[in-house]
């Protein structure tokens, strides 16, 4: 009798210590991994994002592309084909730079859309065609969640610069040829995976954001300096006369100029709650 | 009697331990499901299969708290889930006519439930000896309103879709763009339906041998 109990207890005394008494330190919890600190809405992340990718599509556009074309550069659809000497068209530079966001861990999406599109791949469709309507109306933001449970935000995409009209009113493919400056000629789509994210990772996925846009302006750089006549980088900007390009961190320190007041009020200034 | 009861309070924790063992992640790897295809006759299964962080012990450890409530999430036992981007470390390429990434975009949601366009998973399930689990007619998820400004096509696209010949679109097009091939302009010069579904069964590819981007090995 008592060797029995002895033994079972012996028995259930190894299991409680293999299965409770931590030798090994535990694993850590995900949560406790990502770090913790002050909750943000991610509205302020979206805000914060998109006042960069905002900045990036104007330098780019007014900077690079308006004055480039002048000096002779050009940019197509057919930009990444070999033996093309050409730079990403900005629509294309954007979805350069969603590519290399997406390829990093916190899952941001971002997507380009119109509801008047010179590639039909690009019209809105469903939930988004409902929300870019109030995107139009409003000219601000709108939240949402999908079906899937991502977060959702829909920020106006404006013709910032000169270039925006001229090149999307004389393309053969436009549906619409009456696009003045300012117009919202689009909206930018942007996912998340979760409603609210710590201050640091806020942080984080702004860098990550920064980092894709370079790496997304280094890959027109590469191509550029395989042209069949290769293009000087430097400080310089292009004019006329001057076909040259900004060395990547030229590029980016004008967008870091532009952007970081924004970035800023998004991250550190902002209270509670989300919207713009 | 004394004996044999002591064995069988003996037993209760062992077995205990190997039901919970079997039931999960590593002992399903002795069991292991359908053949890999051919094209990773090469690839290790640990190019596919991260083993999760922690020692064994540690991982029985966590499930166990989880279990009793004691913890706030669970953890992976043996392996982690198999995902994309364990297939886009080897298989990324910059020119990706399709990357599964476009197709979060909450526009695409319809689409997804017919087919999984963004996960590498949604059509290639591996271990069943197949290149491609899904069917060729998969493109009528998203380009049932195409129509080309300037068809080049004998019977332009508008016409084949209308009658719905979707799976004549892999006898002129492949899916990710990686294969150096033009697409003829005339129907009759399409790849035979009969080709795409041997191709996608481990036979022979029908898009010529050149690629543009060669997967990285390990
Ligand atoms: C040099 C020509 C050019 C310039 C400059 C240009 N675009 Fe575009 N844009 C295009 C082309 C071509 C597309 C279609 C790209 C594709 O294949 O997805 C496009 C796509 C878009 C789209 C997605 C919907 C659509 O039309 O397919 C939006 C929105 C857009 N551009 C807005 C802008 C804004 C805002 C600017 C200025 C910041 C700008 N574009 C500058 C040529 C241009
Ligand atoms: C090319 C990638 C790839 C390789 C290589 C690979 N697997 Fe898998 N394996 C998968 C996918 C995909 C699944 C589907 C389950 C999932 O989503 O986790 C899977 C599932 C499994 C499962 C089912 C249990 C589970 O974890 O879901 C076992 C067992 C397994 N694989 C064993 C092996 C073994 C053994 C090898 C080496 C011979 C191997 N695999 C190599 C991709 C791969
Ligand atoms: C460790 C690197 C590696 C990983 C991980 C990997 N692959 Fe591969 N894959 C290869 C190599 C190498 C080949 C053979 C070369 C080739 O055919 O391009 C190949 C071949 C293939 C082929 C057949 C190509 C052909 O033309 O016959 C498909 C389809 C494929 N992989 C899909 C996947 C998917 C889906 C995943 C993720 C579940 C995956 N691979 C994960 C390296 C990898
Ligand atoms: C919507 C379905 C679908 C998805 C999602 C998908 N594939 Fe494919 N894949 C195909 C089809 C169909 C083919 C055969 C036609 C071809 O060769 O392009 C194929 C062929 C391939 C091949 C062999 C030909 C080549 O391009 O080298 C590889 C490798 C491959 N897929 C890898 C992947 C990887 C990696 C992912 C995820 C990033 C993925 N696929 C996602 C449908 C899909
Ligand atoms: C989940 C949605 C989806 C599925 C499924 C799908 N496509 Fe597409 N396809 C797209 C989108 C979006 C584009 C992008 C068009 C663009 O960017 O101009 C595209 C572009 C293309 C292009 C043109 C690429 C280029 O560079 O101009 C071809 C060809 C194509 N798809 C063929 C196919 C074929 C063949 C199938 C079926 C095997 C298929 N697609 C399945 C969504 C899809
Ligand atoms: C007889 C061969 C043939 C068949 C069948 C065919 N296509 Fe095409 N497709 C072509 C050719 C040729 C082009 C023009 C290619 C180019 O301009 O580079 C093209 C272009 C495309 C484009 C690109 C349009 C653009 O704006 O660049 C898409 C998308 C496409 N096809 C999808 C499909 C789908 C989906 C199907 C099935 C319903 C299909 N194709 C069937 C030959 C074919």
């Amino acid at each position: 009798m008592s060797f029995r109990i002895i033994v079972a207890f012996g028995c259930f005394t190894c299991l409680a210590i293999y299965l409770v008494v931590t030798a090994p330190p535990p694993l850590p919890l995900e949560a406790s991994r990502a770090g913790a600190g002050r909750s943000l809405p991610v509205a302020r992340m979206f805000d914060a994002v998109n006042a960069i990718n905002d900045a990036a599509r104007a330098t780019y556009t007014a900077r690079i592309v308006g004055p480039g074309g002048k000096a002779g550069l050009k940019f197509g659809e057919d930009w990444a084909e070999p033996g093309v000497d050409k730079g990403p068209l900005p629509a294309l530079f954007l979805r350069l730079t969603a590519a290399r966001i997406e390829a990093r861990p916190p899952r941001l999406g971002l997507y380009l859309g119109s509801d008047a599109p010179i590639n039909a791949s690009n019209l809105f469709a469903g939930t988004q065609a409902t929300a870019f309507a109030r995107v139009r109306a409003t000219k601000a933001p709108v939240f949402s969640t999908s079906e899937r449970g991502d977060q959702v935000a829909m920020y106006p995409d404006f013709a910032s610069a000169a270039p925006c009209v001229s090149c999307h009113n004389d393309h053969p493919d436009s549906p619409r040829k009456d696009w003045q400056l300012d117009a919202v000629m689009g909206a930018t789509t942007w996912t998340y995976p979760e409603a609210a994210l710590n201050a640091d990772s806020a942080l984080k996925v702004t860098e990550a954001f920064y980092r894709a846009v370079e790496e997304a302006y280094q890959r027109y750089l590469d191509k550029a300096a395989g042209f069949a006549v290769p293009v000087t980088i430097g400080a310089a900007w292009p004019e006329a006369g001057a076909p040259v390009l900004p060395d990547s961190a030229t590029f980016m320190a004008e967008v870091r100029a532009r952007a970081g007041g924004a970035v800023m009020r998004a991250l550190i200034l902002s209270g509670g709650e989300g919207g713009a | 009697m004394t004996l044999r009861r002591s064995a069988v309070t003996m037993a209760i924790p062992v077995a205990f331990l190997g039901a919970m063992g079997l039931w999960t992640g590593p002992a399903a790897h002795w069991l292991a499901q359908g053949p890999i295809q051919q094209g990773h006759a090469e690839v290790s299964c640990q190019g596919c299969h991260t083993p999760s962080p922690g020692t064994t012990r540690q991982q029985v450890q966590a499930r166990f708290a989880f279990a009793i409530g004691r913890r706030d999430s669970d953890v992976d036992f043996g392996n982690g889930p198999v995902t994309s981007d364990h297939c886009l470390a080897c298989h990324a390429r910059p020119n990706e006519r399709h990357p599964i990434y476009r197709f979060r975009e909450p526009r695409f949601e319809p689409a997804l439930r017919a087919v999984r366009a963004d996960s590498c998973l949604g059509c290639h399930s591996e271990h069943d000896a197949a290149r491609v689990s899904a069917t060729p007619d998969i493109c009528s998820a998203c380009h049932g309103d195409l129509t080309l400004a300037r068809d080049p096509v004998n019977i332009p696209h508008d016409r084949l879709i209308a009658e719905e010949k979707w799976e004549s679109c892999l006898g002129c097009h492949d899916f990710h763009g990686n294969h150096v091939f033009e697409p003829p302009t005339r129907v009759q010069a399409m790849i035979p339906g009969a080709a795409i579904r041997a191709y996608f069964h481990q036979g022979a590819g029908p898009y010529g041998t050149f690629k543009h981007f060669e997967a990285k090995p390990e």
